[in-house]
């Protein structure tokens, strides 16, 4: 069975999402295939993971066993150190590439901690900087499509703050669509204490000036003006992972609801194959295998967006877009170095988002020579993801044998002062850090699985180093008792460096396979995301990305699909106006010049209009 | 038999169980026996386990189960589930008293309001002379 469409899109996550919907807004018809099942609400999704009593991210929602995910349960820490991995991702070490993903309808974005900071125009050109690679386009290249995807995502930010105290250019008459999602308590106790003292980086010239400062999110401020904001205001479940109950967060989901009727998703559908004509290198479609066979859908454009390290597979079982030798490559993620404490009166954790503010000195700056530069997020989650949550305090004193008032007294007093900093360190493009396909291990439909290869360079542990010494002067200045310790039994990802024990987990922020730049012979895809091999396919995510900086990466990758898709538009346009003679169809497209007719083998498209569906679309 | 044997030697047994051997079969069989015997060992009053919603669907579990001992009750109340085993509902989850202790609810529990966690939790009334910022404006605060 064979159908055309005008774009196949695989991955129905994040990135893939929006290039659907701008895709279809521009009337053309769109495939969407998702590996996944359809995913619960997240009311639905939040109930089901405190039924479980909780449980990894990834737990509540539907596993398909046709499409594993990962998860960092499939880490263990091994007593001696080391560690061992079990599930999707074979690891080869040398050390564990800590971060899980979903394959599901709406993908990562689903369970997403929802922190939207704009990279720094320093990360764009971390090749200058003497680590990694430079990006093919700046800060200022992606600056309009940073604020077209704070529009989609909405995003509550306060931008003379951004301006000021992260020094990013952002124009004066710029309102995010929302304002700033108020700083937690802790957060206060912390400015208090921090803001305007200096610590001392070992790896800075001088010392660093602390100022605690507002985190942009994508779960819902009050509106800066009328219609800025879809959804409920975020009313502090504190569940954001896996799961906002209210609807607050920003999810794919919600793009999804507004995708035009020229877009269909077909879930359970695991693309195993991308085609390719061997002589001009276009890509003709892609194979899916669904419901126990193998369909093939053919497109004029087909758009690769199912994970870092799903793009990645996907092109390598193909045999695609590999001339660089890079696909694969330069897997990057944002190792995150965890300390945690007690502060000295109650804080009030586990309310509000899991991060409402950070101390952003470290992210830029001639420090960045010697070390990988990091943010720092403000903990409001007590000790959850440094493994202890209160349940599991609850079940250590109980052990002990502390009963009745003391227990009572003893847990208050130790949950209600719990607090944790965050360290999220760049790591930079390194070509040894992998994806490959696994030759002894096949996925539940045959398909070879993915296999890594994974560590972290002495620039990213002298990161560690300085990001421990300057939490050692935090919590001195806070007063606060350090809890911080990474025995090897809890702590896969695990290393020594220069003598001191740093513990990291991941931050979920897989990139650089698939990664972009300005030359075929050393990258993958060109800025706009499109493989320099093959005119017609785009691999799109966090995996074209030659840096991630310091910043949570979605807001990027979504400002990336949106420039993308205008681009792709511009590429059907194209497809449509070759030497044709035939009249234009029925309707014209905006700005653009009419199309022409050009002669398919099964079905003639042009694009609808933007706002309707085109009375051509029954046919 | 499951038995609490880490109980420190120091620590008076407030009610008259046997630790060692837990309790016996009909012991906990009426509810406000159960209760009794619960609030001495959660150190929450029995108006305020009654006020859990709880006290019922806990009773049920701990009859369910012919070993019990205090690990086993203490385990309940506070994490909502019987040891080893899931909790008995979404709700035992969300009630688990460990949750109360700091005047939280677990994550995705509740929704006490857009910015409610920018206010002080009950008992962080700041020390003396705390009001004035050290330095800096204080962005990370409320009202942002």
């Amino acid at each position: 069975m064979s159908a055309r469409w005008d774009a196949v899109v695989v991955g129905a996550g994040f990135a893939g999402t929006l290039v659907a919907h701008r895709l279809g807004a521009q009337g053309w018809r769109v495939l969407v295939l998702e590996a996944g099942r359809a995913a619960p609400t997240g009311a639905e999704a939040s109930a089901a993971h405190r039924a479980a009593g909780g449980g990894p991210p990834t737990s509540p929602y539907p596993h398909s066993p046709e499409a594993p995910s990962p998860d960092v349960t499939d880490l263990t820490g091994l007593p001696e150190g080391g560690f061992t991995a079990t599930g999707h991702l074979r690891q080869h070490g040398p050390l564990p590439y800590a971060s899980g993903y979903l394959r599901a309808n709406g993908g990562t974005g689903l369970l997403w901690t929802g922190l939207t900071p704009r990279m720094h125009p320093e990360d764009f050109r971390t090749g200058d900087l003497g680590h990694g690679r430079n990006w093919p386009i700046g800060y200022h290249d992606l600056e309009p499509h940073y604020r077209a995807a704070e529009r989609e995502l909405g995003v509550a930010a306060d931008a003379e703050e951004q301006r000021d105290a992260v020094g990013l250019p952002i124009p004066d008459d710029y309102d995010f669509p929302m304002r700033a999602v108020p700083g937690s308590f802790l957060d206060r106790q912390l400015a208090r204490a921090l803001d305007g003292r200096t610590v001392r980086d070992p790896a800075m010239p001088g010392p660093a000036r602390l100022a605690v400062t507002g985190t942009p999110h994508a779960r819902n401020g009050v509106p800066t003006r009328p219609g800025s904001a879809e959804g409920p205001l975020c009313a502090g479940s504190a569940g954001c992972v896996p799961a906002c109950p209210t609807g607050a967060k920003y999810t794919p989901l919600r793009t999804q609801a507004r995708w035009a009727a020229g877009v269909e998703l077909r879930t359970e559908a695991v693309v195993s194959r991308v085609f390719a004509d061997p002589e001009t290198g276009r890509a003709g479609g892609v194979e899916y295998l669904s419901g126990g066979s193998a369909h093939r859908v053919e497109a004029d454009l087909v758009v690769l967006a199912a994970h870092a390290i799903e793009n990645a597979r996907l092109l390598l079982l193909s045999g695609l877009a590999n001339r660089s030798d890079q696909v694969g490559r330069n897997l990057m993620d944002h190792p995150a170095l965890l300390t945690w404490g007690l502060m000295p009166r109650p804080v009030g954790p586990y309310r509000g988002p899991g991060s409402t503010s950070g101390l952003e000195a470290f992210r830029f700056g001639p420090g960045r020579d010697r070390r990988a530069p990091f943010r720092i997020e403000i903990g409001n989650w007590g000790w959850s993801w440094a493994g202890g949550a209160p349940e599991a305090e609850a079940t250590a004193l109980l052990a002990a044998g502390v009963r009745g008032k003391e227990l009572r007294e003893r847990l208050g007093d130790r949950l209600g002062r719990q607090f944790s900093l965050q360290f999220e360190l760049e790591q930079p493009a390194d070509p040894a850090n992998r994806v490959t396909l696994d030759p002894d291990r096949r996925d539940p439909l045959g398909l070879p699985g993915p296999a890594i290869r994974y560590d972290l360079s002495d620039y990213v542990r002298e990161g560690m180093a300085s990001a421990r010494a300057v939490s050692d002067q935090l919590f001195a200045l806070l007063g606060a008792e350090d809890h911080t310790a990474y025995p090897a039994g809890g702590w896969p990802g695990r290393l020594e460096h220069r003598g001191a024990v740093h513990g990291y987990r991941g931050a979920g922020h897989a990139g650089g396979t698939h990664l972009m730049g300005d030359s075929p012979a050393t990258s993958v895809v060109d800025h706009w995301q499109r493989c320099w091999d093959h005119p017609n396919l785009y691999a799109v995510g966090c995996g074209s990305m030659p840096s991630l900086g310091t910043s949570n990466p979605s807001l990027t990758m979504a400002a990336l699909a949106l420039r993308s898709a205008e681009r792709m538009h511009r590429d059907l346009l194209e497809l449509r106006r070759p030497a044709a003679v035939t009249p234009p169809l029925v309707v014209t497209p905006p700005v653009v010049t009419p199309p022409a007719v050009v002669t398919s083998p099964t079905t003639v498209r042009t694009p609808e209009s933007p706002e309707s569906p085109s009375p051509s679309e029954s046919s | 038999m499951s038995v609490s044997d880490e109980r420190p030697a120091d620590v008076d047994p407030a009610v008259g169980w046997d630790p060692v051997e837990g309790f016996e079969a009909d012991e906990l069989a009426d509810l406000d026996e159960f209760l009794r015997v619960c609030a001495e060992l959660t150190g929450f009053d029995v108006p305020e386990l009654r006020a859990t919603g709880m006290a019922h669907e806990h009773h049920r579990t701990t009859l369910a189960h012919r070993v019990r001992d205090e690990h086993a009750l203490l385990h309940l109340w506070y994490v909502g589930a019987w040891p080893g085993e899931a909790p008995s509902s979404a709700r035992a989850h969300d009630q688990g008293l460990v949750w109360r202790t700091f005047h939280a609810s677990p994550p995705g529990a509740a929704a006490p309001g857009h910015g409610s966690w920018a206010e002080a939790p009950p008992g962080a009334e700041a020390p003396p002379g705390a009001e004035a910022p050290l330095g800096g404006a204080g962005r990370g605060g409320e009202g942002r």
